[in-house]
């Protein structure tokens, strides 16, 4: 039985990550990615609200009428949205002005009304709760990396406006501007997949 | 990856050309212009070149683990063209990442050469554009020195003719035939260009339809467009020929069999479309120049293209649409 | 009977969900809404910090629904103001703070929240949009596309943050600074001649024709306007005259028609300063 709880974590970073493998909520991904401030704080806005919202859509799937489930599911997440909205702008307001209007949209991303759909709507508690954290996580590996990518090469620094800002190459290196930019998320994502395309093949992972 | 390479609208029939033959006529075309380069800008212009071309054929060989380093010669032909973009005082570093770029991102990816939809070597342009935009645009263009093979061209530099300023736009119809003007490696000199496409024309590697509609198209806008006679009297069809890269684009990189329509009238369709995106970037758009988008976006609409041109299957009617 | 009750059981699930949710959510504010508050007082604070660093103790006044900070330094000397306000934007209220140092000149601009569209209207919150403000006095006349610019796409969001700029400025000027609130220009140094010069009345452009001879205005001659006629006659039977008798543009303009006086001694002074320095006069050609 413990197994299948781990099983439920693993699944949803890697087997099934949301960037990845099911190439879901691409909006947030490509856009906050510049700096790895950004990146992960958005994935661990999105741990959180995945995380509340299947515990809670878990517990009440016996009560709700399946004709109303979706209204049901988006009241829910949007008030988890708007909590760790409300929380970012008093704890961390620099992160929440980075976010901007993506915090909001965090309502509308795939994954979480995904995983409802597909998994807390019809799993036990526990189960949508381990779901719920793996696929927050497995978002979460995703921004992190492209952001990784993204700020390192486009930015030449690492972990930038943060307390532990480390310039990383020599005052006369020149950053790969267009990494930073929109563009730049699209080419360095199409990569990303592509060798994560690789890494499965060659393991045999389907 | 020495295959034959055969794209054209049937009947088709078999030649004894292969991919290595065509790059290397190729080559030799863009000879005349290299050698202009070299005469204009001196040393620098060599070194940029010669990186530019190594670091493509050793990106390509270390991706397909390839021993022969120039292999099919499209990687040499790709890197050169990139090189001829950039201007001669770039930073080693510069061709380099923008030759590897152009490779792998640009071809390797979309499975190799004849896969790629986009022109690689303006592949490797824009991401240099997007990425140092500052050491490619602007008031960076190296004044040439020519004859001065050791000369360090870097001290004089100003803006492109493009660009509209007093300063750069003082230049005579003959220097910009022979290219004694500022510019990126292989858009200078003209008559180099026109020279060496000859001799792709001569073997009948290039149609005439692309440069054709191409360079009619600039004309055409440029004289009625260009400000002419009213707003600046050097901003003619002629110099908008002549200028920037409009000639490169227009006879070596529009041109590229893998990333250009095949029907005759796609062809034309194909030029006249790079013509009108050049010159409503130059005219309208923020940047002077625009042969490398012109020509990327083209690439883009080439199998739309291909698809709305195939010439009508001898017999066959319009197919009727069904009420 | 059971679709009704299946009916009251969908009613009831979705009343309770949106019931509990409101209660959830009541309760975040309630706990982190005085969080928030303080953040951007002490936010407020640092930027005011920033833009007057001899800062040492500020006196808040409030006119006209606009909080304004008077900003003194240690020995109690008036260093500038720190206005706070809010205008009507594209997507909703752009709500800002202007400093302004003692001699009317901007030092800061910062826009503390706003709803314009994501990419389109925010340029106003990026630096190179902002930058042009600073240094920036009330005397400038901060019109777009002449001292500052608007950015295309976004024309609403830049240019009702201008017009509020221009007007928050004079009122931070003449109120808290007590500045004279119009350069006094020296007639007698412009040479013969006749000047065109253009102000703005209640509704357009106003132009007149100023001829000074003799280092005297002898005759102002209204062009051009759009103002309502009937107005625009008492103006131009009050005013000109006034400037032409005392050769000054301190002149009382509150006549039964201020918006077009205003205009006309707004235009006098255009051309009065055209004629003083002919070189920046030509860029302002329509």
């Amino acid at each position: 039985m413990k197994n299948s709880y781990l099983a439920d974590i693993t699944r949803g970073i890697f087997k099934e990550n949301p960037t990845f493998r099911l190439v879901l909520g691409m909006c947030p991904t490509l856009a906050v990615t510049v700096l790895v401030k950004n990146g992960l704080g958005m994935g661990l806005a999105v741990v959180a609200v995945l995380t509340c919202s299947n515990i809670v859509i878990s517990s009440l799937r016996r009560f709700i009428p399946e004709q109303v489930r979706i209204p049901c599911y988006i009241v829910i997440i949007a008030t988890f949205v708007s909590i760790v909205e409300m929380v970012l702008q008093a704890f961390v307001p620099s992160l929440y002005a980075a976010l901007g209007v993506f915090v909001p949209l965090i309502v509308v991303n795939c994954i979480i009304l995904g995983r409802a759909e597909a998994f807390a709507g019809k799993q036990p508690v526990l189960r949508s709760l381990c779901d719920g954290i793996g696929s927050g996580l497995g978002f979460t590996l995703g921004l992190l990396l492209l952001s990784l990518v993204r700020e390192v090469f486009g930015n030449g620094t690492l972990l930038a406006e943060t307390n532990y800002a480390v310039q990383l190459f020599g005052p006369n290196f020149e950053p790969m501007r267009l990494l930073a930019q929109p563009a730049g998320a699209f080419l360095v994502l199409g990569l990303l997949l592509a060798l994560t395309n690789i890494v499965f093949k060659r393991l045999q992972i389907e | 990856m020495n295959g034959k390479l055969v794209i054209s609208s049937s009947p088709h029939v078999r030649t004894i050309q292969s991919v290595q033959s065509i790059m290397i006529d190729v080559l030799i075309a863009l000879g005349p212009v290299a050698l202009v380069a070299v005469l204009l800008f001196g040393k620098q212009a060599l070194i940029t070149m010669a990186v530019g071309m190594g670091a493509a054929m050793l990106t390509e060989a270390l991706w397909l683990r390839r021993w022969n380093i120039f292999g099919d010669g499209s990687a040499a032909v790709t890197g050169l063209l990139l090189a001829m973009t950039l201007p001669a005082n770039v930073p080693w570093w510069i061709p380099v990442i923008g030759a590897a770029a152009a490779i792998i991102i640009g071809k390797q990816l979309y499975g190799g050469i004849g896969q790629n939809i986009f022109n690689p070597a303006l592949v490797g342009r824009a991401i240099l554009v997007f990425s140092w935009g500052s050491r490619l645009s602007g008031k960076i263009w190296p004044v040439p020195k020519p004859f001065h093979f050791f000369a360090d061209i870097s001290a004089v530099t100003t803006a492109t003719p493009l660009a509209g300023e007093a300063e750069a736009m003082e230049v005579s119809l003959s220097q910009l035939l022979i290219g004694n003007m500022a510019g990126c490696l292989g858009e200078t000199s003209a008559i180099a260009l026109i020279f060496g496409a000859f001799w792709l024309f001569y073997k009948g590697h290039i149609d005439w339809r692309i440069p054709g509609g191409y360079l009619a198209t600039v004309w055409i806008m440029g004289t009625l467009l260009g400000g002419g006679i009213y707003i600046n009297p050097y901003m003619t069809g002629l110099f908008h020929l002549l200028t920037g890269g409009v000639l490169l684009g227009a006879l070596f990189m529009a041109t590229d069999m893998v990333t250009s329509p095949v029907t005759p009238s796609g062809k034309l369709i194909f030029g006249v479309g790079c013509g009108l995106i050049t010159m409503l970037i130059r005219l309208y758009g923020a940047y002077p120049e625009g042969v490398t988008f012109a020509i990327l976006t083209m690439n883009a609409l080439t199998p739309l293209i291909d698809k709305f041109t195939i010439p009508r299957k001898f017999g066959e009617v319009k197919r009727l649409v069904r009420p | 009977m059971s679709d009704l009750k299946h009916l009251l059981k969908i009613i009831l699930t979705l009343v309770v969900v949106t019931a509990v949710s409101a209660g959830l959510l009541a309760g975040a504010n309630l706990l982190t809404a005085p969080i928030i508050a303080r953040q951007q007082e002490e936010e407020y604070r640092a930027a005011l910090q920033e833009y007057f660093p001899q800062a040492a103790d500020y006196k808040r006044e409030n006119l006209e629904g606009d909080a304004f900070d008077l900003v003194y330094d240690a020995a109690g000397g008036l260093l500038g103001v720190m206005a706070s306000t809010a205008v009507q934007g594209y997507g909703g209220p752009i709500s800002y703070n202007l400093a302004v140092d003692k001699e009317g000149r901007i030092v800061g601009l910062r826009i503390v929240e706003h709803s314009e569209t994501q990419g389109v209207g925010d340029v106003i919150e990026k630096s190179q949009f902002q930058q042009q403000f600073i240094g920036k006095g009330y005397r400038d006349p901060l019109k777009p596309g002449e001292d500052v610019d608007t950015v295309s796409g976004a024309t609403i969001s830049t240019s009702s943050l201008i017009e509020s700029i221009r007007s928050l400025l004079t009122v931070v000027a003449e109120n808290f600074l007590q500045l004279e609130d119009e350069e006094a220009i020296d007639i007698s140094a412009v040479p013969d001649g006749t000047y065109r010069g253009t102000g703005e009345g209640l509704f357009d452009k106003i132009v007149v024709d100023v001829t000074v001879a003799g280092g005297r205005i002898t005759v102002i001659e209204i062009v051009e306007h759009s103002e309502t006629p009937t107005y625009m006659a008492e103006a131009a039977a009050l005013i000109p005259p006034q400037i032409i008798d005392q050769q000054s543009l301190d002149v009382d303009t509150k006549t039964g028609a201020t918006g077009s006086s205003n205009g006309i001694v707004e235009a006098v002074r255009d051309a009065l300063i055209r004629a003083l320095n002919p070189e920046g006069g030509e860029n302002n050609e329509e």
